[in-house]
């Protein structure tokens, strides 16, 4: 299933606290999967998350989380919009997941490359995610048959 | 049931944004001059966000600095000077702006000044009410004689400050 969520960041956040709201949101939609795994994953990656919560690169270009049945993608808004928004709501779709990806952007001018990105651990992989994926989600398939991520982590890396 | 919300904008909410900008705005300068790797090497982008924060919700932060130098002559290559304006409750801005592509427009024109192996460091200067953070140090910034000022504007602005962008080439 497909799923959108909005963090806000500043002026509600800071950069750094954006970001440990997007962990704390990634590892709620991840109750079978032990947190410090996504704190960790997250912490691997946290130049690049400053640089795309920071520039707003996330209030257009989503990261996307993918665990199971569920896709979500995962904005940030930021001014007015931000003090506007509500907290989001936990994601559904991934209660039994043990596996994850989570694909975050690399945008044209970033301080850093897909390289680092693969660097961070089998978890983070260089985004977009496939849009194929988002749009079967958005068709009803069931995720749970559709998504592979040990085949899609692979077929990425290739 | 109809919901009433309060947006709540706060001297805290307008420099929670221009210092997330100030920071961005610091990457995006250095990754267009080729020094993407020295960005991600420091570590205190956090706390120095977190600092600029706290000074500017204390209306203390009078302005920040990125100095990009030659390690070997010491010489500044390109400062940027981001000073900051602050307002009084009556301002009747109320938005959260940015122009953080002028960042990357500005670092084009310092690019033909810059050396790979160039390094940076940011600096601040605040009012003398300003709160001690520890971690901050006191020095003196590089000289500018013999840069350029090039044009400037306003990069990021809130309700209650802004802050500005002037940016220094040397030749």
């Amino acid at each position: 299933m497909y799923r959108e969520r909005r963090v806000p960041a500043d002026p509600v956040r800071s950069t750094p606290e954006t970001i440990t709201a997007i962990a704390d949101l990634i590892v709620a939609a991840l109750p079978s999967v032990y947190g410090q795994e996504v704190h960790e994953a997250l912490a691997a990656i946290h130049a690049p998350m400053r640089f795309l919560v920071g520039t707003e690169t996330t209030a257009a270009t989503p990261l996307t989380l993918l665990a199971s049945s569920l896709i979500c993608d995962i904005f940030t808004v930021h001014g007015e919009d931000a003090l506007a928004a509500d907290q989001p709501t936990v994601p559904l779709g991934a209660a039994h997941a043990a596996d994850w990806l989570l694909f975050v952007p690399v945008p044209d001018g970033a301080p850093y490359g897909a390289e680092d990105l693969g660097a961070a651990g089998r978890h983070v992989q260089p985004g977009p995610a496939p849009e194929a994926l988002r749009k079967a989600a958005e068709d009803g398939h069931d995720g749970a048959t559709l998504v592979d991520a040990e085949a899609l982590r692979k077929a990425t890396k290739q | 049931m109809s919901a009433v919300r309060v947006l709540s904008v706060t001297r805290t909410t307008t420099a929670t944004h221009v210092a997330a900008k100030l920071v961005s705005a610091m990457g995006l300068f250095l990754s267009e001059l080729g020094l993407a790797a020295q960005w991600r090497a420091y570590t205190l982008w956090d706390f120095v966000e977190r600092s600029l924060i706290s000074w500017m919700d204390e209306g203390a932060l009078e302005w920040a600095k990125l100095e990009v130098f030659d390690p070997k002559s010491d010489e500044g290559l390109a400062i940027c000077d981001f000073p900051i304006s602050y307002y009084d409750e009556s301002a009747s801005e109320q938005r959260f702006l940015q122009d953080l592509a002028m960042a990357t427009y500005q670092a084009r024109k310092a690019k033909a000044a810059m050396r790979r192996d160039a390094e940076f460091r940011v600096l601040v200067h605040t009012a003398s009410h300003a709160t001690k953070i520890e971690g901050w140090s006191a020095t003196t910034a590089r000289s500018t004689a013999g840069m350029t000022r090039l044009s400037s504007g306003v990069i990021a602005s809130g309700p209650r400050a802004s802050a500005s962008f002037q940016l220094w080439v040397r030749r």
